[in-house]
């Protein structure tokens, strides 16, 4: 979980605000989830802060939905390529790919559960960034 | 999508947060991969081996692309890992019609069955026909559907030593290929009026390009074709449509793709229709829409060619077939066995 946060603050995702009273802040929970090795063992326990996108109102909360895509034939196409000309294919993830979504809305969480900045309970976030779940 | 330097080709395929990156030059590769490195947090996964539940594996022939993990995956949650293997994933010239008598099945776990097959497609085509046939019962699925859609996860459960080939240009291929490179492969076909609910007609595409299947599709037409001129003629112009999407891709990737495409197909009648603008007694009717293939046609863009039934390979998606005959088109599609690789 500290690790969800660190990657979260050392994107500038969010700042703590006081919540302008025109404004619904948007709940975030926990979602945790074990990764195997191929063998079977336990790899680590990742623990992702959401975003309970659903109670985001369509034209208020957001406005578009979207990601980008390779349809599957056009990756059959590269592939087929490469293949017949011998290229090396490299592949590549990226990190926290969601966080790194600039947002542009005005979007308003609270605090998430069991992290609550003391004395400052009362304040929620500000969103620059994306979260897993928002829309 | 692409990224050019002067000399060198750089490809790029960007699946939300994955990235495959290729190219005529390693360098070009590297640099790429440091560039965005340093914009990005990212993890170099190296040479591709897994990506979306696909899995890659490289040898000196070429590539091999297959999804036994995730077969596996999806036999274990349907309690279907003990079952016996069958050969052929629909039964011979099984017909599925209304069967409001049986008795109606869960249907979540249908939605679940029929939602896992179609990815299994991406890797393994020759289930595509069956795929789409049960797919046609969602909304109410009984007892003989979910038993075709489980007899089609007894046929994947022999598909393991199965893999979808991406060829590698070496010496051993015959001289003239190294001239048809550029050449894109298409066939088309459907059946007549195999649907026994609504008579629709089901057709299928099959595109190879660089040797290695690049697409394919089995799908049920929207409109009824009155005669099985008629549905090849709408097959092959939906194919038309395709057919110039990827051409398209391809000459944006700056590689070669030689006009007039050949769409090879198995009825002289829709070859004819597709030359000659008459318009007579028994295809006047047919939807201006369709006409859209003799125009592309005239353009001398793509033509219709003719192709005997026996090689004619999107058969596989328009009927079930018996056990030689589709174990004969599976192998055309580019399903090869693992360890001949080896």
């Amino acid at each position: 979980m500290l690790e969800e946060l660190k990657s979260i603050e050392k994107n500038k995702t969010w700042e703590l605000v006081d919540l302008p009273h025109h404004k619904h802040p948007i709940d975030v929970k926990w979602v945790f989830k074990t990764k195997f090795k191929p063998d079977g063992s336990i790899a680590k326990h990742k623990a992702r802060l959401v975003a309970k996108g659903f109670l985001q109102k369509p034209g208020i909360d957001f406005t578009d939905v979207f990601a980008p895509v390779a349809r599957l034939e056009t990756v059959w196409l590269v592939i087929a390529v490469a293949s017949w000309k011998g290229w090396e294919i490299g592949q590549l993830d990226v990190k926290s790919a969601f966080l790194n979504g600039p947002l542009e809305e005005e979007v308003y969480v609270r605090q998430p559960p069991g992290f609550e900045r003391m004395g400052e309970e009362h304040k929620v976030f500000k969103l620059h960034k994306a979260l897993y779940g928002l829309k | 999508m692409k990224v050019f330097s002067p000399n060198n080709l750089l490809l790029i395929c960007l699946y939300v947060d994955d990235l495959l990156v290729t190219g005529d030059s390693q360098a070009e590769i590297e640099l790429f991969k440091q560039k965005m490195n340093s914009e990005f947090e990212m993890t170099d996964l190296r040479r591709l081996n897994y990506f979306l539940g696909l899995e890659f594996k490289h040898t000196s022939k070429g590539i091999l692309l297959h999804q036994r993990r995730y077969i596996s995956g999806v036999l274990s949650k349907f309690h279907m890992a003990d079952y016996n293997l069958v050969p052929i994933p629909v039964i011979a010239n099984l017909k599925l019609g209304e069967a409001t008598d049986e008795r109606l099945v869960d249907a979540t776990l249908y939605k679940q069955v029929v939602g896992s097959l179609r990815y299994v497609c991406n890797s393994i085509p020759d289930i595509s026909y069956g795929v789409g046939l049960v797919s046609r019962f969602m909304n109410s699925p009984r007892t003989s559907y979910l038993a075709a859609a489980k007899h089609i996860l007894r046929y994947l459960k022999g598909t393991t030593k199965l893999g979808l080939f991406f060829p590698r240009r070496t010496s051993h291929f015959p001289r003239r290929t190294s001239q048809d490179e550029g050449n894109m492969e298409v066939w088309t076909d459907s059946d007549w009026y195999g649907d026994r609910m609504d008579r629709r007609s089901t057709f299928g595409y099959f595109f190879k390009y660089m040797h290695a299947p690049i697409s394919w599709c089995s799908k049920k037409q929207n409109v009824l074709a009155l005669s099985s001129c008629e549905a090849e003629y709408i097959a092959s112009a939906k194919t038309t449509c395709q057919c110039l999407w990827l051409s398209a891709c391809i000459k944006e990737l700056k590689l070669e793709c030689k006009e007039p495409i050949q769409l090879l197909v198995d009825n002289k009648s829709a070859i004819s229709l597709s030359k000659n603008p008459v318009c007579h007694g028994r295809s006047k009717h047919i939807e201006t829409k369709f006409h859209f293939l003799r125009d592309q046609v005239s353009q001398g863009r793509l033509e219709l060619v003719y192709c005997p039934t026996e090689d004619q390979v999107a058969d596989v998606f328009t009927k079930a077939l018996r056990q030689s005959r589709f174990e004969k088109l599976r192998e055309l599609l580019g399903l090869k066995l693992i360890n001949i690789l080896d």
